[in-house]
């Protein structure tokens, strides 16, 4: 199942490339003397990927909100909010993270598109900020030889936790149908604080996701997104 | 390289086929770069390493009663917690005994001449510990380790059919490659 969506992905994700690219060869007029007024709007989405966790990872519940509104030809204003459980299990232990975030920044266009197409291929940052509580439910100790059992213990729960983070942002956005558009996004994040606790530490960040013992974090998702178109330049 | 990151390889790859002549040398570096990234932080500190700190066995080590300076091997020594069948037994003049985790004493029989054919020989001598219990956590892949803290006044108790005495070295076990009882016998 895990497998399928993802593959899934892949294959809306290349079919959101080619869209952009189907007309090129056809149109013959030379855009330059042309002047093709653009749209400018609130764009407002959900990301596919959290969405679909919900029904593939266990005791997965989560979702996030994205939008973003054109200030300048190239640049955006985006921001992305969110609410996420993730629970978590190894060998030594379980535990649920629940929280929401807040993600504010901008995307910068790279991409010149052709004629009246409204495609994007866009770096950018945002700041970003969650807080969440950690629900250590179990961990086990093990011996330094298999001659007494692992022991397991019930642990407790850390709330009033947040955490700041950077986030590089590289994606694109391809409209599908008038206003309607596919993104994928791929993120590189670089935690700035969190809330130390005593004994244990931060397994997971909602919106950062999984945190190594570094700064360092990786995120990506797949949109679909709504443009409320509001006035043309 | 982990399967999560391969879907950004694929889009990679797709946008470089693609966009050949319009992508921007940078665009292609920044993409790069992040893919890179994703790949180191790939799953790097999942598997909890031999290094890693682990829950320790307290070591007892064997000297000459007469001469307390000469280590001395014991003949055939093994040790058992009663009620459990498995015996661990003695390496050269060296003993590592693991503590019970879930208890603040663990009582050991140390078995002199166990392992020969001769039934009639074999010595038995209680060795009891009494401990403080203290969880270290150690990280995402490890999890947690116990330390313990050997009670000032009656840390290590001892019967005395065969041993003569006993020396505590180092009352922590926490760090590995550390004796911390000394046997004489």
């Amino acid at each position: 199942m895990k497998y399928t969506l993802k593959y899934f992905f892949s294959f809306l994700f290349i079919v959101m490339c080619s869209n952009g690219f189907a007309q090129d060869t056809t149109e013959k007029q030379d855009p330059k003397t042309i002047k093709y007024p653009k749209k400018y709007g609130l764009r407002i989405g959900t990301d596919l990927s959290r969405l679909a966790k919900n029904f593939y990872e266990d005791k997965y519940k989560g979702f996030e909100i994205t939008a973003d509104y054109r200030i300048k030809n190239n640049l955006y204003i985006a921001a992305e909010l969110g609410l996420e459980d993730k629970y978590t299990k190894s060998d030594q232990l379980k535990q649920t993270t629940s929280g929401q975030f807040i993600k504010v920044g901008i995307d910068y266009n790279v991409h010149k598109n052709w004629l009246d197409l409204n495609n994007m291929i866009y770096v950018g940052g945002r700041i970003a900020y969650s807080n969440f509580s950690q629900n250590l439910e179990e961990y086990t100790i093990t011996n330094s030889t298999n001659y007494f059992n692992p022991n397991t213990f019930t642990g407790q729960k850390y709330s009033g936790l947040n955490a700041t983070w950077f986030e590089f942002v590289a994606g694109i956005k391809a409209e599908i149908v008038t206003n309607l558009y596919l993104g994928f996004s791929a993120r590189l994040n670089y935690n700035i604080t969190d809330s130390k606790i005593d004994n244990f530490e931060n397994l997971y960040i909602p919106g950062f996701n999984k945190k190594y013992s570094g700064n360092i974090g990786m995120g990506f998702n797949y949109t679909i997104s709504y443009l409320i178109p509001l006035y043309k330049k | 390289m982990c399967k999560k990151h391969l879907i950004f390889f694929e889009c990679l790859v797709f946008l470089r086929t693609e966009y050949k002549i319009k992508m921007k040398k940078t665009l292609q570096y920044i993409l790069l770069s992040i893919l890179s990234f994703g790949l180191l932080g790939c799953e790097k500190d999942d598997i909890c390493a031999e290094e890693d700190p682990k829950t320790q066995a307290v070591v007892l080590e064997f000297y000459n009663k007469d001469r307390p300076t000469e280590a001395k091997t014991p003949a055939n020594l093994v040790a058992y917690v009663t009620g459990n069948d498995l015996a661990i037994a003695a390496v050269g003049n060296k003993l590592s005994l693991p503590l019970m985790i879930d208890s603040q004493t663990t009582t050991w029989n140390l078995v002199l001449n166990a392992n020969d054919a001769n039934d009639t020989n074999d010595i038995i001598d209680q060795v009891t510990f009494n401990y403080d219990v203290i969880q270290e956590y150690v990280s995402r892949s490890c999890g947690y380790k116990a330390n313990f803290i050997l009670n000032e006044t009656n840390g290590v108790l001892t019967t005395n059919n065969w041993i003569n005495s006993i020396e505590i070295i180092n009352s922590n076990i926490v760090n590995p490659n550390e004796i911390h009882i000394k046997i004489f016998f």
